[in-house]
């Protein structure tokens, strides 16, 4: 079964096209990456399947999403309210960064409660319950006192769980993970990838995982898309296109990642 | 032993009253070692590259500059300070002046030093003005960028280009020790390496030793022969980038390497 049907993706601003004919689909279960530099058209992709395009980008051809339980719904055209019922419960974001993902001004606790009490509808003590629960569950370490705070008191990473935390709260079928380590450490970042793929296997979720870099997609999936200025350049399993880039613009981004990752290899050797 | 041209001995820093930033740290910078600082977010590495750049003072120790303490103060000193030790920051959509034309930021240098003038005692104004049109020319064409880049503006240049500019403009003035912070970290892979084997053949062609703070150990095995290790604000581990990262023998480098994400072997 599908969970994401992309077909003839197509988003402009004005006569400039940001993304042209982007076509692929997601099964169930099913991990995607989704590779590409700055400009390639990766988060407008994203925000295209939320439904989150700014409104003065004009989008065409046809985004199917469904979680098997009700038809699958067309997000193209489709009005701000009725997305209500999609996002959160069929597909959820995580933001690259936390920071700005957050609401400032409210605890932890409260920004993580609301999505629980909208969609579970739990009141008083299961709430809290519940929250503190949803912490625990992306490893926070001290769930209580992460609950209390603001935003700005806890760490990148904590943050960074916090969102997480909020994105799977409405149990949804499909996780869009925007570059969701870029602005961490790469001890966070390895903690945060490792969360990741334990949280998206138990619940059986789908993952579409957006990043620029090859050596950390491939520790989350092994099945990738490219991205360049808004087409699909090429696609396959991560093994093949490391192998046997195809098309210039992979090779060159595949020789770019060999050559750090061997920079560090022959710095280990020399020893 | 050659004498380091830059060197921290025995620094330690805090903000007034403050918990401290940095203790006890001891580097010397020697020419024609690259030196890669490495470290995560608030170990205190940025501080390091502000205190040897002399924006910070330490709070006990000293900044050595080829062998006498650098004080800011002494004039004479500080302009030959800033000659001979530049700095390229993260950041290159703010590191540059986004009303500047390229040509007047990348001569910036020449002008504020005196380097125009020195070099061209006794010449008309028309005289400086054709000098530091060359110099800058010369500059673009050794970070890899054409000539008519001098005439445009900031914001029509991608992250890689302003990166290769904001290197032009700390080239000028042939310093021996460039210092950078997170020079890649805000660039595209692809551009990654370009300005890393840029800056790697800068280090060859002008003689430039490069300090790189990084929390990217790919990019300080690409480019430093020589590595320290930084944890909240002390010194683990230093010493050859192959030792270090071959054998390891602090725990938090070995968990930064074990982090590191890797390609799958084929």
């Amino acid at each position: 079964m599908k969970i994401l049907e992309v077909q003839n993706l197509t988003v402009q601003a004005g006569t400039a096209k940001l993304l042209t004919n982007v076509t692929f689909s997601l099964e169930s279960g099913a991990r995607l990456g989704l590779i590409g530099e700055s400009g390639s058209g990766k988060s407008m992709t994203a925000l295209a399947i939320m439904g989150l395009l700014p409104p003065e980008l004009k989008a065409s051809g046809s985004l199917l999403l469904g979680n098997g339980i009700e038809p699958p719904m067309q997000i193209i055209g489709t009005p701000e309210r009725a997305l209500d019922g999609i996002r959160g419960r069929v597909a959820s974001i995580v933001f690259q960064e936390p920071l700005t993902a957050l609401d400032p001004l409210m605890k932890i606790g409260r920004q993580l409660a609301e999505p629980l009490r909208r969609w579970q509808g739990l009141k008083g003590i299961s709430l809290q319950a519940a929250v503190i629960a949803a912490l625990a569950e992306v490893r926070i370490r001290n769930p209580e006192r992460i609950s209390g705070s603001y935003p700005y008191e806890i760490s990148g990473g904590e943050r960074q769980r916090a969102a997480i935390a909020m994105a799977l709260a409405c149990e949804p079928s499909l996780l869009i993970a925007d570059e969701p380590t870029t602005a961490l450490d790469v001890t966070v970042q390895a903690e945060i990838l490792t969360l990741l793929d334990t949280v998206v296997s138990n619940r059986r979720m789908s993952l579409l995982f957006i990043s620029h870099d090859l050596a950390v997609v491939s520790r989350i999936t092994d099945h990738v898309l490219v991205l360049k200025d808004g087409y699909v350049v090429e696609s396959g399993s991560l093994n093949n296109i490391l192998r046997a880039p195809e098309h210039p613009y992979t090779r060159d981004l595949v020789a770019s990642a060999r050559e750090l990752d061997s920079a560090f290899d022959l710095a280990q050797r020399k020893e | 032993m050659t004498l380091p041209i830059l060197e921290a001995r025995n620094l330690h820093f805090a903000y007034h009253y403050g918990v401290p930033i940095l203790s006890n740290i001891n580097i010397s910078i020697i020419k024609g070692r690259n030196v890669g600082i490495v470290g995560e977010s608030g170990s205190g590495k940025s501080t390091i590259l502000r205190l040897l750049l002399g924006i910070n003072r330490p709070s006990h120790g000293q900044i050595l500059f080829s062998g006498e303490e650098l004080s800011l103060k002494n004039k004479a000193q500080a302009r030959r300070f800033r000659s001979e030790v530049q700095v390229v920051f993260q950041d290159p959509y703010s590191s540059l002046d986004p009303r500047q034309r390229i040509d007047h930021l990348i001569a910036e240098p020449l002008r504020s030093l005196g380097i125009a003038r020195d070099a061209n005692a006794g010449g008309t104004r028309t005289d400086i003005r054709d000098w530091i049109e060359n110099e800058v020319i010369e500059a673009l064409n050794s970070v890899g960028l054409p000539a008519d880049f001098a005439r445009r503006y900031p914001d029509e240049f991608s992250g890689g280009q302003r990166q290769r500019i904001a290197i032009a403009r700390a080239i000028i003035c042939k310093p021996q020790v460039l210092l950078a912070d997170e020079p890649v970290s805000a660039l595209d892979v692809s551009t990654r390496v370009r300005v890393i084997e840029l800056l790697a053949e800068l280090g060859q062609t002008l003689g430039l030793t490069i300090v790189m703070v990084s929390h990217d150990l790919a990019v300080v095995a690409a480019l430093c022969p020589q590595s320290v290790v930084l944890e909240k604000g002390v010194i683990v581990e230093q010493g050859e980038t192959s030792k270090v990262l071959g054998a390891p023998s602090h725990k938090y480098t070995q968990k930064l390497i074990k982090s590191l994400p890797r390609l799958p072997i084929n």
